[in-house]
């Protein structure tokens, strides 16, 4: 816009200044005799300056004199003529005219040249300004050290918190993101915006998987603010993602029921709908129902899927609600697969948690049932000998401690 | 936003340079002194609108933004700032911004400083200016846009041709453009004088300042080149007969033909009919130049971008200004009043030997540079016009106009003694003899016809020291008045004498340079000494080194003379980072009696290098004698008398802002 703010600008000092003649009173010219007479009279001094310095031979003085002498009348004559012939040929209109003919034609065709041939849409680059703006990323990397540091002093300073919450999720540090909005839900209260964030960003961390505190957090949300029924796809991915697939596909088609018309998300839901619709069916559309990527854009973060564990959340509890927490989302688990057993990854995952609770009986029998349940499937099989190698390594890395 | 900015003034200037071609023109053949008006504020917002896009392009080249197509293909961000500067006219847009920047600033001059000039003499004037201005706009914005953008902006530019990257360079281009285009101010004036049919007595004085800074310029401008070649291509020559050399050589011998004629017409009305068609064929031979070298017609250093489109477009405005410049000449021409009678021994008649031998000359090097490039196209057989035919017809021609130049500033005008003014250089004769003489005695080898050149060299430059000495009454007056008398003497005459000095001293220093070049080509290991020209060069090694973008070796030679250290020479070859382009830099020694000049070549396998040495007699005075030349014109400039083109007149209006007298 400024651009072309610009443009007009030049545009009007051109046309002011060509149009200067025209209101200009007094325009005599210089009459053509006038000017010659005045060389010639200048001519006829510098003759006798020449003499002087020896330019011009005595004799050939006068001669020369007459030559001017003879040029000077013959103009003074010329004059007459052309005084008397000048003063009916000066018709302003005409001049006007073509004076106004030359500003509307200016700018129209300027502009129509110029569009055929500029790019204004085309900010520029300039080199120094290129690097600053790569400078500017790194500044924001500096700025997060600076708000890191101040954190470590005063890790409960939620506006810290705040701040650095919705930069980490940008940056793509989920795990960071998701621990700095549960310490600013914790410290400045509880908002949907941070609750979004919070559930987003654990989203992101796990993968796409719903975890226990994604899918409170949704609750808690909906207890806030009821009308944000996008985070109903939270909930029900969590329902699928646990093997209920009738709840999940109910929990589906009521969001779609309640979905404005033109929600984003609708399309996502649907699709999901349809995949768990043909699951419920007996159909497989694909091997275990690969979690939701990021789908509908929900508020100001995207919803989605399950839990492993729930660190970020579990992190800004007190250790025995951790405890806790951890051992009725275990719980949870190991009775869904005894209700359905046909999920390696589920068995795969309960084996890790009663590692890393350190139950290793637990964990070695988890992974006995997964063989007995998929006993049918070789590519479970061997993804369940490779998860026990892990757990393996895992038990030795943990007992020396 | 800023380089848009630029690209819509353009466009405007395009718009005006059209409407002022064809309004004050108008007004002049009817007479309306409101549209003849017209031509003042559009020369002057043309060079307001073009000035703007060329500060435009020249920021896009500073920050180096590279959304510019233009400088993306033609800099770098590591170049420094200097060449960044000047990389805005190292390339074929942005030089030829540069050519219509100047043409615009000469039509603006005659728009601001011309109103003591008849208004339909300025009118025309102003059109005819414009309407070359008009034909290469359209070239720049239709074939060689310099504000075409790249979405998205490379990373980084392709850098500027490394052996432009020099001071010499970096001026070069703007002093020849001035000349190129000084010449168009003469070229209107003349067609201006034709459109109207008849030359008015302000005619020539206006023409011939703005031809002397034209002739400056371009003197200066060719001078750099030379120079430039001299030092940095590494070929040990200054002048090499290029077709790209001649170009600019042809419109010097036609413009410094004008200039004396321009004398002439101002003096005494005579010549006008030649002077005019003069003015005509020198600025035909600077777009034929212009022509030549952005065409690709020639390949070299300045054929920046081989475009046959490009081509086919300067050779139509070439043909149309000369043609028509031509063809209105022929058809006016006899309308013209004849001036002053002159008897052929007078100052007229030596003016009309300088032209006659001067533009006798330029056709010479027009059939040389132009017959191999005929030959080509008609024949495909690829000829070679060298050194050999240059000496052989356009050297020649300059021995009786150099024997005549003491001469011309001694004759009187309309008749002259021939006797007496010979008589006046005695002095400066005797002298010329005596160098000679010298000369043959010292001498024990180079060709028998030096000598014989450091004579008219000697005798040039003390004949226009007689003049003065003369004019002042040296040695027949008191010290006194003869002071009083120098100090009184006009500028222009001042100018004089300097100039035909300036001449005098470069002719010494071509003579001395091309007959008694020292030359050798060998290969030196460290430690290796070679004797050259009474010096001794020690080869101590070669190492590397590193520049702001460049990577170089640098020999190290250390001088000596009769075994006292005089110099260390340090001549490189330079590899440049964008693009990876070979350069040498020579390594030289300037002293009064020539420069000591060595190449660094390839390295060998065993150690040693190739290295070419070279010592070059009196190589100075060729670029000194311009310089002073171009003082000399600078001078004469500065007199008052040719600053304003007319004397002040009473009886008329005054200046628009300036109060009456």
């Amino acid at each position: 816009m400024l651009l072309w703010v610009c443009f007009a600008i030049l545009t009007a000092a051109v046309v002011a200044l060509l149009l200067r003649p025209l209101r200009r009173a007094d325009t005599m010219p210089v009459e053509p005799a006038a000017a010659d007479l005045a060389v010639y009279r200048d001519q006829l001094r510098e003759l006798d300056a020449e003499r002087e310095r020896g330019l011009v031979i005595e004799s050939e003085l006068e001669s020369a004199r007459a030559e001017v002498a003879r040029r000077l009348l013959k103009r003074a004559g010329d004059d007459k003529v052309v005084a008397s012939s000048r003063d009916d040929t000066t018709s302003h209109p005409r001049a006007q005219r073509i004076y106004l003919a030359v500003v509307a034609l200016l700018p129209v065709v300027a502009i129509g040249l110029y569009l055929v041939s500029g790019s204004p849409h085309l900010a520029g680059h300039p080199y120094a300004e290129r690097q600053a703006a790569e400078e500017g990323a790194s500044s924001v990397v500096a700025l997060i050290a600076k708000v890191e540091e101040r954190l470590r002093e005063h890790p409960e300073d939620g506006r810290g918190w705040d701040v650095v919450a919705p930069i980490y999720l940008r940056l793509g540090r989920f795990a960071d993101a998701a621990h700095a909005f549960a310490e600013a839900n914790r410290l400045e209260g509880e908002t949907v915006k941070r609750l979004l964030g919070f559930a987003e960003a654990t989203l992101m961390a796990e993968n796409g998987i719903v975890s226990e505190a994604v899918r409170r957090t949704a609750l808690r949300v909906l207890e806030l603010e009821p009308q944000r029924i996008e985070v109903g796809v939270w909930l029900a991915l969590a329902k699928e993602q646990d093997g209920d697939l009738a709840a999940a596909a109910a929990g589906y088609r009521e969001l779609l029921a309640k979905a404005p018309e033109k929600a984003q998300w609708r399309s996502a839901v649907a699709e999901r709908l349809d995949l768990v619709t043909k699951k419920l069916n007996g159909e497989n559309p694909g091997t275990a129902p690969k979690p939701a990527a990021p789908e509908a854009a929900a508020g100001n973060g995207g919803p989605d899927a399950a839990a492993r564990d729930a660190a970020p959340d579990v992190a800004a509890m007190s250790p025995a609600d951790r405890d806790a927490f951890i051992q009725s989302m275990v719980e949870r688990l190991a009775a869904r697969l005894k209700d359905n057993g046909k999920d390696a990854e589920g068995w795969i995952r309960l084996a890790r948690a009663y590692k890393v609770l350190g139950r290793d009986q637990d964990a070695a029998n988890a992974l006995a049932s997964a063989r007995e349940n998929l006993a049918d499937d070789k590519a479970a099989l061997d993804q369940i000998a490779k998860a026990e190698q892990s757990l393996d390594q895992i038990g030795k890395e943990q007992s020396p401690q | 936003m800023i380089i848009e900015f630029g690209h819509f003034a353009l466009i405007l200037a395009l718009l005006v340079a059209a409407a002022q071609t064809i309004i004050p023109a108008w007004g002049a053949a009817k007479r309306d002194p409101r549209l003849m008006a017209f031509g003042e504020p559009a020369a002057v917002s043309q060079v307001v609108l073009i000035l703007i896009a060329f500060l435009a392009l020249m920021y896009a080249y500073v920050v180096s933004d590279f959304s510019v197509a233009n400088v993306a293909a033609n800099s770098h961000s590591s170049k420094p700032l200097i060449y960044r500067i000047s990389g805005v006219w190292g390339n074929h847009e942005g030089s030829m911004l540069l050519w219509v920047l100047i043409l615009a600033i000469f039509g603006a001059a005659v728009a601001l400083f011309g109103n003591n000039l008849p208004a339909a003499l300025r009118a025309n004037v102003l059109s005819v200016q414009s309407s070359i201005a008009l034909a290469f706009l359209l070239f720049i914005l239709i074939t060689s846009n310099p504000f075409e953008r790249l979405d998205p902006a490379p990373l980084d530019g392709r850098g500027l041709n490394p052996i432009l990257q020099d001071p010499a360079l970096a001026f070069h281009p703007p002093f020849l453009y001035m000349g190129y285009v000084g010449f168009s101010l003469a070229f209107s004036f003349a067609v201006a004088a034709l459109i109207e049919g008849r030359t008015d007595a302000a005619w020539a004085r206006w023409v011939r300042p703005w031809t002397l800074l034209a002739w400056m310029c371009l003197t200066i401008g060719i001078a750099m080149g030379s120079w430039w070649a001299y030092y940095e291509l590494g070929w040990g020559g200054w002048w090499f007969w290029d077709p790209v050399e001649n170009a600019s050589f042809m419109p010097w011998l036609a413009g410094t033909a004008l200039l004396h004629s321009a004398l002439v017409m101002e003096k005494r009305e005579a010549l006008k009919v030649w002077t005019i068609l003069l003015a005509i064929l020198t600025f035909s031979l600077s777009l034929m130049g212009t022509f030549l070298v952005r065409s690709g017609v020639l390949s070299s250093v300045h054929a920046f971008a081989v475009d046959p489109g490009r081509g086919v477009f300067v050779l139509s405005i070439m043909l149309l200004f000369t043609g028509g410049g031509l063809a209105l000449f022929a058809y006016r021409a006899r309308d013209l009043a004849q001036g002053g009678i002159f008897s052929p021994i007078s100052r007229e008649g030596a003016l009309v030997l300088n032209n006659v031998l001067l533009t006798t000359g330029c056709v010479t090097v027009l059939v040389g540079t132009l017959y191999p490039l005929a030959l080509e196209s008609l024949t495909g057989a690829k000829i070679s016009v060298g050194a050999p035919y240059f000496n052989m017809t356009f050297v020649p021609l300059m021995f009786p106009l150099l024997l005549a130049v003491p001469l011309g500033p001694l004759l009187a005008w309309k008749r002259a003694d021939l006797a007496a003014a010979m008589q006046r250089l005695i002095a400066a004769g005797v002298l010329a003899l005596l160098v000679m003489v010298i000369a043959f005695a010292v001498t024990e080898r180079g060709p028998w016809l030096a000598p014989f050149g450091f004579a008219i060299g000697v005798w040039v430059m003390a004949g226009a020291l007689s003049e003065t000495a003369f004019r002042i009454k040296l040695g027949q007056a008191p010290l006194s008045e003869s002071w009083r008398r120098l100090t009184n003497l006009p500028r222009a005459s001042v100018g004089t004498t300097l100039a035909h000095f300036g001449v005098g001293l470069m002719v010494c220093g071509i003579v001395g340079t091309s007959a008694y070049k020292s030359e050798e080509i060998l290969l030196m290991r460290p430690g290796e000494t070679k004797a050259i020209a009474g010096y001794e060069l020690v080869f101590r090694g070669a190492a590397p080194s590193k520049g702001p973008n460049y990577t170089e070796i640098v020999g190290v030679f250390d001088v000596t003379r009769n075994g006292n250290p005089v110099t260390r020479l340090e001549p490189a070859k330079r590899i440049y980072d964008a693009p990876p382009q070979p350069t040498s830099e020579a390594g030289i020694y300037a002293s009064w009696g020539g420069d000591l000049y060595a190449v660094l070549g390839d390295q060998q396998g065993d150690g040693g290098f190739a290295v070419r040495l070279y010592f070059h007699p009196l190589v100075r005075f060729i670029w000194i004698g311009a310089l002073i030349m171009f003082f000399g014109g600078a001078i004469s400039l500065s007199d008052r008398r040719l600053r304003v083109g007319a004397p002040q007149k009473r009886s008329t209006r005054a200046p628009i802002g300036v109060p009456a007298e």
